[in-house]
């Protein structure tokens, strides 16, 4: 991991709260996600992660508090820097979300045309090579509905790091994998943040991954609705604050 | 008996109170088959008759055979007994019961997990619907509004879309929408004539419907037909296209990744409709046309020649124009209803398919109401 700013903050959410259609899910939400970590958000189903990471994107507007990236709040900025800032995000959403009319090779090709100045030929090899690194080489003429769902988290993936963003945010990437391949995609995000130096953050209820990749996780309280776990995975699983938390990370794992 | 009428012995419940606080309950036999009385209204009547009862033994050991029916009786009046503070004991059941009896007692979910619901008065439903009204008409002026600035970006030159998609629209609601256009205005003709036919005949005015079908299609038919077939082809479709978007996340996507989905996703199917839209208008003109030519040869021994040149004699390039100019409007309104409910869908499958019918719906809407607007336009500026 490329160590200058070893310990920057990167995002910080303070005060958070979450609301949908008035209903509270979380309130009380104080982290902060250093640059080049790998950050888990863990909770059971319900507990609002996704909703935490549609807040951290921006696609949601917090209720109360706020989200700083750099030092920069998210909702205080201009709507032209928020976008800005958003496309330096690389999102895989939980469906993936490819853009079904568009082959793989178009979902990539598709950003680097519209945000980049390269030539048609230097794009081409982009898309390629980020195909390549998900291990999709050859597959550019493919239509997302043509492929597996496995594959097509991968071009996911490949379509997040289109744009070499500063962040990775990940909805459930190994969600309905085989263990497989979800181990395959654990490593390929490690990798990517080992030889880029991305900070990534994983929204996931998978242990194996939690533990796998986590640098730091922390756990949604679907009762407390609010942060009741925090710290390397590892740590909370051997000393759980609480009995959801040991329940949560102490469970089988087959 | 059994739902099959066959005499089969059934599964038993007897009531016994052994003190004045206990109570013992107990169960015998074929509980696949049970007895046909309402347990729980029974043991409330108990807890209502007996204020003193603190306790409630059950007693299974002679059930034969049983299913999870037994096992959800048992629970609500476990439940129930809770709520009067009576104590329930089992005994001798086998032993699948009291652990699936466990199971839910562990893994109940949230006490107030069934959505909160109010009482619905009238009153309560006139301040919903006006509610409702007001956020859809919010909702409706924000897209408008939206598609005014995609439409402008466009005119800069600066929107974000796909030209190639701009093509694929056209084609598909234009060339591939020909066999329906063709079918639906030629009889719309055919029908203008029939029932002009009938009434001019009386006054042996029958070549007058060569006018009458001339003048209606053109400035009002020929249109009017067409968009509504176009909103139930394309307008369905695009509401379809840009819901399952929605649910795929794919909007989200594009959002994020600095698309407006106002250019990149609505300005070519509102581009192509508005485009599209004239030249089949005219087209159904002439196949109206040729309807009504044809009831005029079959029915009104009108030969073509005839009929056309009469048709000829009525019409003007005004009438087309017109035509054209409603024909345009209309192909505007579809596509903002097509695609104003498509991206308003929400995340589910059948919110696809709401924002689908309601993308019909809004579409004829709009249409019949802008054909009525033209129209007394047109007439009060005497075109």
């Amino acid at each position: 991991m490329p160590d200058q700013n070893d310990t920057a903050v990167h995002v910080k959410v303070q005060d958070l709260e979450m609301r949908y259609n008035n209903f509270l899910i979380q309130k009380n939400l104080n982290f902060e996600i250093r640059k080049g970590e790998i950050f888990m958000i863990a909770g059971s189903s319900g507990s609002g992660k996704s909703t935490l990471l549609r807040h951290l994107i921006g696609l949601m507007k917090p209720v109360n508090g706020k989200i700083f990236y750099h030092d920069r709040n998210l909702w205080d900025m201009l709507p032209q820097e928020q976008k800005a800032l958003q496309r330096r995000m690389g999102i895989l959403y939980q469906s993936a979300a490819l853009w079904s009319s568009l082959t793989l090779g178009e979902n990539i090709a598709i950003l680097l045309e519209n945000f980049t100045d390269y030539d048609q030929s230097e794009i081409r090899h982009i898309v390629e090579f980020k195909l390549a690194l998900v291990g999709l080489a050859g597959y550019q003429d493919y239509y997302p509905s043509d492929i597996s769902g496995g594959m097509r988290k991968r071009a996911g993936l490949a379509r997040a790091m289109a744009l070499d963003p500063d962040i990775f945010l990940f909805d459930e990437p190994t969600a309905g994998l085989d263990p497989v391949n979800s181990q395959r995609l654990d490593s390929l995000i490690k990798q990517l943040r080992d030889n880029l130096g991305t900070t990534v953050v994983v929204v996931s209820h998978e242990l194996d991954s939690i533990f796998a990749i986590g640098d730091t996780v922390i756990f949604l309280d679907s009762e407390e609705k609010t942060i009741t776990g925090m710290g390397v995975p590892a740590d909370l699983r051997d000393h759980p604050p609480n009995s959801r938390v040991s329940e949560f990370f102490n469970r089988e794992n087959k | 008996m059994n739902r099959n009428g066959e005499n089969k012995p059934s599964g038993s419940i007897s009531w016994e109170q052994l003190q004045e606080d206990t109570l013992s309950v107990i169960l015998k036999g074929d509980w696949k088959n049970p007895p046909k009385t309402d347990i729980l209204a029974d043991f409330l009547k108990m807890l209502k008759k007996h204020f003193d009862l603190r306790s409630v033994t059950i007693n299974g050991s002679d059930i034969t055979s049983w299913d999870t029916r037994l096992v959800a009786h048992l629970w609500k009046i476990q439940n129930l007994a809770k709520q009067y503070e009576v104590e329930t004991v089992l005994q001798s059941f086998p032993r699948g019961i009291p652990r699936l009896l466990n199971l839910a007692e562990t893994s109940r979910g949230r006490e107030s997990a069934e959505p909160e619901s109010l009482d619905e008065t009238f009153l309560s439903k006139i301040g919903e619907v006006s509610l409702d009204v007001t956020t859809e008409t919010v909702r409706m002026l924000d897209f408008i509004g939206a598609l005014f600035i995609g439409l402008f970006n466009f005119l800069r030159g600066k929107a974000r879309f796909r030209v190639s998609d701009v093509w694929f629209f056209l084609q598909d609601s234009g060339a591939n929408a020909l066999p329906i256009v063709s079918l639906i205005s030629f009889l719309v003709g055919v029908i203008m004539a029939f029932v002009g036919a009938v009434q001019l005949t009386q006054f042996g005015a029958q070549i007058y419907v060569a006018n009458l079908v001339g003048i209606a299609m053109t400035r009002e038919m020929g249109a009017l037909m067409t968009a509504i077939i176009i909103t139930g082809r394309s307008g369905a479709a695009f509401a379809a296209q840009l819901g399952t978007m929605m649910v795929n996340q794919e909007i989200d996507a594009l959002k994020t990744f600095g698309f407006e989905p106002m250019e990149y996703l609505v300005l070519p199917r509102f581009l192509a409709l508005t485009i599209m839209l004239p030249p089949l208008a005219l087209y159904a003109d002439f196949l109206g046309i040729m309807g009504g030519a044809l009831v005029g040869w079959a029915m009104l021994d009108l030969s073509f020649l005839q009929y056309f040149e009469q048709t000829r004699s009525a019409l003007n390039p005004q009438h087309f124009l017109l035509g054209l100019l409603k024909a345009f409007i209309y192909g505007a309104l579809v596509a903002t209803a097509g695609c104003m409910r498509g991206l308003q869908s929400g995340r589910s499958a059948s919110a696809v398919g709401k924002a689908t019918t309601s993308a019909v719906v809004t579409g004829i809407v709009f249409i019949i109401v802008a054909s009525a607007v033209t129209t007394y336009i047109y007439t009060v500026l005497g075109w």
